[in-house]
């Protein structure tokens, strides 16, 4: 498996862009502002990503188990990769949740969630199946130059809707304490892009991929700071924060003529792409992951349980909205800071130390620890690992909210 | 064998998963609603009416028979204490499945209005069938189901004419539950609706409707009261949702001239003076004379001048009549809140409580000044031309 930088690119790009149904949290919190919320959360986003790259740019060839295990041992190396795994393993579940949701919303009446997931995940799982992340990749290769002509025709299109005092006044409502709570909202959706720290040791070349990615990212941030502003001008704050899907229905509104009208489908069709991608992204990062924690050669062998767990995770949840609900007291708040920042940073500093050690030693050559197997009893433990995470996380979801 | 379970099985198997196929419903299995009706009978019950679309070939009717034209269609209702429960009066007279995703018109009796419209808005905004892009008038002293029954003559449907008729009047016309909602969400503002009258033709069954003007409603979505054709007028070009209409101008002991205004437009300015905001409103626009009643002699300056100060004070006069009065009822439906809103947001903040009595008190000050454009073909009225005067 190897990547080339435009697939890196298209595959940043891909998983940022994201769900839009974030949006009208931020809305209801900071109103006319959202936009400059997003902007916030962007650059939060940045600094994670940013933080992925730190962490994974030394070690090509290397996925995040096996340079955690190099840099900080191979115990405390293990354990340092297991929340991640569990917290993939929950967003995987609830990204496919919200995905189907949409689906049904706007596809699918009497199709029972079931169905839908199964049938979804068939698909992205037999698409992981057949080549790993080149699959992946080069999907979003394809999908991305069409996914951002689809934001430009929404743009185009909807040009005639815009009322502009919608957007006034700038930055008067808004305190900065609510600024921040929107922004957090928002901050969810760009803590994927820790997950490169996966696939960036797979990249044939490194020299000059750090720019193309962060063109990516800030690509997949700017289209979805125009859609802000877009759904603001259209709908106006106070309307734009009731909808659940603010996208969706701007592009219902397009209306060019008499004839040009009902082009929601198209959208439809590439918003699952991307989230076809995303999914797939994660099942790959999450079996490749586990596999490598295991020490199990044939990581493929792992795809299928874990598209049960995730099959299974799916249908748990009640609705999307709940989900969000908990997400933001529990999860948002305290997790994703941990998990994508401070522990990040920590490592960062790790890897820094470990070689300043190394050079000291032998001249920049990273020598690579042989893997350890553990077999396949303890795949039995790994999935008990994951499956309680998440009925903790059920346990939360039911009982608490 | 080999290559049939490597390449032929998974083919055959993501056919089968890929085609997505649960929950399609035939178009001959579809009932499309048109148009859709809600009243408030006498007893306090919900009236449901749904215009359903009856398709057939449209080849024999082409002579445009009327008769022949209204069968298109046909309107089904259902009675219940509660909305949806009248709503669900209606699939059980369907042989097929009601489809709203082509709904462009809600009809709503007055009745219902004045009795409030906030339990039907949550379906016609929650349901994802439907679409924003809807028209909702008012039917003045009438039942939205009479309106539905009526045969006009323009359109293929009354739903399509209704629609159309508020076009013409008022602009953007699918954008009404749009603007509606969008009233709603913005304290302070309050929501609007157009309303249409249904008039007897003498000496035959057939109805008329007429645009009658706009209805105001309260925060809880009651219906107010309703501003006449001359305010709603002003209001639109206030609004900036018309850019342009006729309007007959007096002139002082000389009789009346017609004109053709166009290219309107509107701008509101506010200032705060000891905390109190004042409005300025400045009107703008061209105007065609097409009819001169006077004798006036146009082509001359002084004429000129005179015709040009009746015609400012008749649009300044029109203005502050419909400022008064929205003054007068509390209800800010222009949205003069925005206004003091993006200009002063922290005195707003101040101001927003008791922005509905504050509003009645607000100085709004009005200057018109329009522009004579074209005084027609000919300088003097022909006819009056030897007229002493």
């Amino acid at each position: 498996m190897k990547l080339t930088r435009t697939q890196m690119m298209w595959l940043v790009f891909c998983i940022n862009v994201g769900l839009p149904i974030y949006l009208s949290g931020t809305m209801n919190v900071t109103k006319q502002d959202a936009w400059f919320s997003v902007i916030l959360a962007g650059a939060a986003g940045f600094i994670v990503l940013a933080l992925a790259v730190r962490n994974a740019k030394y070690f090509p060839g290397q996925t995040f188990i096996e340079f955690t295990q190099e840099v900080l041992g191979k115990w405390v190396g293990r354990f340092w990769v297991l929340p991640y795994l569990a917290f993939w393993m929950i967003s995987l579940g609830n990204i496919l949740r919200s995905v189907v949701d949409f689906i049904i919303m706007a596809l699918f009446k009497e199709t029972p969630l079931t169905a839908v997931v199964i049938v979804l995940f068939v698909v992205v799982a037999f698409a992981v199946a057949t080549n790993g992340i080149n699959t992946i990749a080069r999907c979003a290769e394809l999908m991305g130059p069409l996914i951002v002509l689809m934001f430009l025709c929404i743009y185009i299109l909807n040009l005639s809707n815009l009322d502009f005092t919608f957007l006034l006044p700038v930055a008067a409502d808004t305190s900065p304490l609510n600024m921040a709570r929107g922004t957090f909202t928002m901050m969810e959706m760009y803590g994927d892009s820790y997950l490169l720290v996966m696939v960036f040791g797979f990249l044939n070349k490194q020299k000059g991929v750090t720019p193309k990615i962060y063109v990516g990212f800030t690509l997949a941030v700017g289209l979805m700071v125009l859609t802000t502003t877009f759904i603001l001008l259209t709908f106006g704050p106070g309307l734009a924060a009731k909808m659940q899907y603010p996208l969706y229905e701007l592009v219902r509104y397009i209306e060019v003529g008499e004839f040009l009208q009902r082009i929601e489908v198209v959208m439809i069709a590439l918003w699952v792409c991307s989230a076809f991608i995303k999914l797939g992204f994660y099942l790959f990062c999450l079996s490749y992951g586990t596999a490598q924690w295991l020490g199990i050669k044939k990581w493929k062998l792992l795809i299928i349980p874990i598209s049960l767990l995730a099959i299974w995770a799916a249908g748990l949840t009640t609705s999307l909205l709940t989900t969000r609900a908990l997400l933001l007291r529990y999860i948002d708040p305290v997790i994703l800071p941990l998990l994508y920042f401070i522990l990040p940073v920590i490592l960062w500093i790790m890897i820094l130390l470990h070689r300043r050690k190394n050079q000291k030693v032998q001249t920049g050559v990273v020598p690579t620890i042989p893997k350890a197997s553990m077999g396949w009893k303890w795949s039995g433990v790994t999935l008990l690992i994951l499956m309680l995470s998440m009925y903790y996380y059920m346990y939360i979801r039911y009982f608490k909210v | 064998m080999r290559w049939m379970l490597h390449k032929l099985l998974p083919l055959l198997v993501l056919s089968c998963l890929l085609t997505g196929c649960w929950d399609r419903v035939e178009l001959n299995d579809r009932a499309v609603i048109l148009g859709w009706g809600m009243d408030k009978e006498q007893d306090g019950q919900y009236l449901a009416s749904a215009m359903i679309f009856i398709p057939q070939s449209n080849n024999n009717n082409s002579d445009g028979d009327l008769a022949s034209l209204s069968k298109h269609f046909e309107v089904f209702t259902g009675k219940g204490r509660s909305i949806m429960e009248a709503a669900n009066q209606i699939q059980p007279k369907l042989s097929r499945t009601i489809f709203a995703g082509n709904r462009r018109m809600i009809v709503i009796g007055e009745s219902m209005a004045r009795d409030g419209l906030s339990n039907i808005l949550d379906e016609y905004s929650r349901n994802k069938d439907v679409r924003l892009r809807t028209d909702m008038i008012i039917v003045e002293k009438g039942t939205a189901l009479s309106l539905l029954k009526m045969v006009y003559p323009l359109e293929d449907s009354p739903a399509t004419g209704a629609l159309k008729i508020h076009e013409n009047t008022g602009g953007l016309a699918d954008k009404a539950m749009v603007y509606f909602l969008q009233a709603i969400n913005d304290p302070g503002k309050s929501p609007t609706l157009p309303q249409l009258s249904l008039s007897s033709k003498e000496q035959s069954q057939k109805q008329e409707m007429q645009m009658t003007g706009i209805a105001v409603f309260d925060n809880n979505l009651k219906m107010k009261y309703k501003l006449n054709v001359d305010e709603t007028h002003s209001f639109f070009w206030l609004t900036k949702k018309i850019n342009k209409f006729s309007i007959t101008v007096p002139i002082k002991e000389k009789g009346v001239i017609n004109v053709d205004m166009h290219r309107l437009s509107s701008k509101i300015a506010v200032k705060l003076v000891d905390g109190k905001p004042q409005f300025e409103v400045k009107l703008k626009g061209d105007v065609m004379i097409v009819e001169n009643e006077t004798a006036l002699h146009l082509d001359q300056m002084e004429d000129f001048r005179k015709v040009k100060e009746a015609l400012n004070l008749k649009c300044k006069t029109d203005m502050e009549a419909f400022l008064h009065h929205i003054q007068q009822e509390k209800t800010d439906v222009v949205g003069f809140n925005g206004y003091i809103h993006r200009k002063y947001p922290r005195t707003w903040r101040k101001m927003e409580p008791t922005w509905g009595p504050d509003f009645a008190h607000a100085s709004i000050k009005v200057q018109a000044n329009m522009t004579l454009r074209q005084i027609g073909l000919t300088g003097t009225s022909i006819e009056n031309e030897e007229d002493p005067d």
